[in-house]
């Protein structure tokens, strides 16, 4: 159904409503409309018209909605493309890290121009948060994925799930090499070995958070002992994945469904994602969106997080992006572990965790990356 | 003559305008909430001065060792080919540093490119080329044609009386050059250096692809990790503080006179080089040209060969063209609209507010397009929000930097409106307007279209301010080349340098050689 007549239809739901004389909240006006005289519209009109509004409920969703996303392009474009089209919204996209986004947008503060703010980390929302530019969402939004993945304050909201893991070049390495938690790959045996991407975003969230549980010292003794083992700086975290694939790294620190990627294309690649045992190398966060204050669209950014949570995005987001799927029934790709069975520290606070990026930028920059 | 008001006004006001990067960053300077000391306390600055500086050094020294070599090989000695061979050296100046990096990186990754095509002879892996050596090779490789183009016309200018009475004394041939020849260089060799020198602590793409911390890199860096405050700008302060300082030696000393040699030029019959050393000097230019121009070219082919035959999509580059076009358009448009004035003050009217104005113009040009533009991504937000991410925005960027290159264009073809013509004109009773539409007009367009198509042509390969200021969907070539590059996607990275490269590369060759001979 395309932006016309859903505009049609939804001018001709209030007029009926007018006419009942009941102007009731918003997401009832279908029923209300389908409940009024119906003498001069066909009865197929106004079943259509009922399932438009009941489908969305914020029927005068148009104009043009601008989105930040920190998460790539090829990750997320094909979503977008099928929000756009389905809701005749027009999108425009500003894609770029998610760290560097958050700290345009605390920069730009009331006048920026997004809508909508995507984020492959919740430390990076964190940070919007910190700085009051988010709205708070309405509960409903909160409620349709699990209270881990939520802003305590209901600012942003998680979009889909990730693990921190190790990518491993099994021709290389044995899993039995490898140790219980992140610190342990502070070890001369992995001089030469290691691969990072220090300005990824989820790298400094899993700093952020190391520093959260166990201290800044620690963290900064692990950094600088990490960048005297030679290790290999990446810009992102796929490259790892690739170099690992290619037998150029053994041991690489990313998220984990960049391995799935490659593997679902290759089932014979060596590469293999390795889940720590504990601690915030074991880390699971969601990737996750707000909306502005500042926004002048707020129907349509609504109406986008709203799609983020449609069965149809979250398919794509664990059967194309391998990542783990938010919303309740939902059935998780093949290739992901249970989540369950992952050992993320389960008392972490991410509004916690955004008071801690810039001490977390400022060690991994003092450290020499 | 007495100055119109109005031109006097209307530079100003582009006075005011262009430097507005600078007077922010000096504002930004003395309102630092934090001490300057607690910057070098906790910011590694040392650190990344010394990598910056040490840089500096060692590409200046390779690049004038290399293009001062092919200088005095090419004029002073019998070889073959000189002129094809004189211009294959100097065309690696139209290969962006970031393109250049590129290949290298991906040519010679541990398992890249170099090891697939050796893997015969028994090679499995190397060590990847980067870091400071990497970006040693890659900014020496694309900067020495600076320093061969500007050497080499002051030999040919060079008087070689000196030269040949020391030869008639029996002075041996060495120390001609070294006693002689390259004493008396010494103006275009410092010349040349500040011009490389300026190359380098600007260079953004190079370091960053080759991972080596500069201040350029470190300033992205901020960026990236969302630290929009007192570092990057401390950094951006310091970067445009070292390379004005650079500047003005360049331009504010008499060295800017350099090319031209004083005295008459004779130039001595060419040296026969012995068969021995004919093979060292043809084995010189085969790996110069080989390592700057084949092997770039050659890679970059080579991915758009094979990205064509696995069929990527072609049309995923398509935006970008589209946007480097109009960009580039616009902008050279405007810098030569807005480089009249300017042209005119300097050349029409000589007065010290004049002078003062070509300096400052001419020393933007060194400004390193990083700096500026987190500058301008400062004022537009703080200041102008209304232009913020607009792309009004990221023209005014562009021309802040190239303007020079418009100006000089028109300042050299004025040189040949001489007063007397205009006199003539208005003694003929000819209003300004006619005179200027019949007489001034028609003898600078040329110099005004070359002007500007240099603006064309350096707007198009420009990344870190467009990286930094571009709208929301705006896309370059030289932006795709690099997200292509960082996500690891060589092929289609070099598949936009490959597109990128043969629109701009003669043209950029031919007005570029043009400018730094004059």
């Amino acid at each position: 159904m395309n932006k016309k007549s859903i505009a049609l239809i939804s001018v001709l739901l209030m007029l009926f409503a007018a006419c009942a004389g009941e102007a009731g909240p918003q997401g009832e006006q279908g029923e209300q409309g389908a409940q009024g005289p119906a003498g001069e519209v066909s009865d197929a009109q106004v079943a259509a018209a009922v399932e438009a509004a009941l489908a969305e409920p914020e029927t005068e969703v148009g104009g043009t909605l601008v989105i930040y996303s920190g998460r790539k392009e090829s990750l997320v474009a094909d979503v977008i493309a099928a929000f756009a089209a389905e809701t005749g919204v027009t999108v425009e996209v500003r894609y770029a890290k998610s760290a560097a986004l958050a700290g345009t947008l605390a920069l730009e503060g009331a006048i920026s121009p997004a809508d909508v703010f995507l984020s492959q980390d919740p430390v990076s929302l964190g940070v919007v948060a910190k700085e009051g530019l988010f709205d708070v969402l309405p509960e409903d939004i909160l409620d349709n994925v699990p209270a881990w993945a939520v802003d305590q304050r209901g600012y942003w909201v998680g979009t889909s799930g990730r693990s921190r893991s190790l990518v491993i070049d099994t021709r290389d390495v044995t899993e039995s090499e490898l140790p219980g938690d992140i610190y342990g790959l502070n070890d001369e045996k992995f001089r030469g070995r290691l691969g990072l991407a220090p300005s990824n975003s989820s790298f400094i969230a899993m700093i952020a958070c190391m520093i959260e549980q166990d201290g800044e010292e620690k963290v900064a003794e692990w950094l600088s002992g990490i960048n005297s083992l030679d290790y290999g700086e990446y810009p992102k975290n796929s490259p790892q994945v690739a170099a690992a694939d290619a037998g150029e790294l053994d041991i690489g620190m990313i998220n984990h469904y960049y391995t799935l990627r490659v593997l679902a294309e290759n089932g014979d690649s060596p590469v293999k994602n390795v889940y720590l045992d504990g601690g915030c190398g074991a880390m699971v966060m969601p990737a996750g969106a707000g909306i502005l204050s500042s926004s002048q669209n707020k129907p349509a950014a609504l109406a986008f997080i709203e799609y983020l949570h449609s069965t149809s995005a979250q398919e794509h987001f664990t059967n194309t992006v391998f990542e783990f799927p938010l919303v309740p029934g939902i059935t998780p790709n093949a290739l992901l572990p249970d989540i369950n069975s992952l050992n993320s520290p389960t008392d972490l606070n991410w509004s916690a965790l955004a008071i801690w990026q810039e001490k977390a930028v400022e060690l991994i920059a003092g450290a020499g990356f | 003559m007495k100055t119109p008001k109005g031109l006097l006004l209307s530079n100003i006001v582009i006075l005011t305008t262009f430097l507005m990067p600078v007077f922010y960053m000096v504002w930004r300077f003395f309102t630092f909430t934090r001490s300057f000391e607690s910057f070098f306390e906790s910011w590694n600055v040392y650190g990344l001065l010394f990598n910056t500086i040490s840089m500096f050094f060692v590409v200046v020294f390779s690049s004038v060792t290399v293009g001062l070599l092919i200088s005095i090989l090419l004029i002073r000695f019998e070889i073959r080919y000189s002129k094809i061979l004189f211009t294959l050296c100097a065309l690696p100046l139209v290969i962006p540093s970031y393109i250049g990096a590129l290949t290298y990186v991906s040519a010679f990754s541990p398992k890249g490119l170099f090891v697939q095509l050796f893997s015969f002879t028994g090679i499995s892996e190397i060590n990847g080329i980067e870091g400071f050596i990497g970006s040693w090779i890659a900014l020496t490789l694309f900067t020495y044609p600076y320093v061969q183009l500007i050497c080499s016309s002051a030999l040919r200018n060079l008087d070689s009386t000196v030269e040949e009475a020391a030869r008639s004394l029996g002075t041996k041939r060495f120390r001609i050059y070294t006693s002689v020849v390259i004493p008396r260089l010494k103006k275009p060799i410092i010349y040349s250096s500040l011009l490389v020198g300026l190359y380098v602590i600007s260079d953004f793409g190079a370091v960053s692809l080759m991972k080596y911390s500069t201040i350029t890199k470190a300033i992205y860096t901020y960026y990236e990790f969302s630290l929009l405050g007192d570092p990057i700008i401390f950094y951006s302060g310091l970067l445009i503080f070292l390379a004005l300082i650079i500047s003005f030696i360049q331009r504010g000393s008499d060295v800017s006179r350099a090319a031209k040699v004083s005295g008459t030029p004779r130039i001595p019959a060419k040296v026969e080089l012995s068969s021995r050393n004919k093979f060292f000097v043809y084995l010189f230019f085969i790996t110069v040209i080989f390592f700057s121009l084949l092997l770039p070219v050659s890679v970059l082919s080579y991915w758009l060969i094979r990205g064509l035959s696995v069929g990527n999509d072609v049309r995923a580059v398509f935006g970008g063209v589209v946007g480097s076009f109009s960009a580039s358009i616009v902008t050279s448009i405007l810098a030569v609209i807005i480089s009249m004035p300017i042209v005119i003050l300097i050349s029409q009217y000589r007065s010290r507010f004049g002078d003062v104005l070509e300096k400052v113009i001419l020393s933007l040009y060194g400004l390193p397009h990083l700096a500026v533009g987190v500058s301008i991504l400062f004022i537009t937000i703080k200041i102008f929000p209304s232009i913020y991410q607009s792309f009004f925005a990221l023209v005014i960027s562009y021309l802040i930097v190239f303007l020079p290159q418009a100006v000089g264009g028109g300042q050299a073809s004025m040189e040949q409106v001489k007063a007397s013509y205009i006199d003539a004109s208005s003694s003929l009773g000819k209003s300004k307007l006619e005179t200027f539409r019949k007489v001034t007009f028609p003898l600078i367009y040329r110099g005004l279209f070359a002007g500007g198509a240099l603006v064309f042509l350096s707007t198009m390969k420009e990344l870190p301010q467009t990286l930094l200021l571009r709208p929301t969907g705006f896309n370059t070539m030289a932006v795709d080349v690099w997200s292509f590059a960082s996500e690891g996607l060589f092929t289609q990275a070099a598949f936009s340098a490959f597109i990128l490269l043969a629109i701009s590369a003669i043209p950029t060759y031919i007005l570029s050689t043009r400018n730094l001979n004059r």
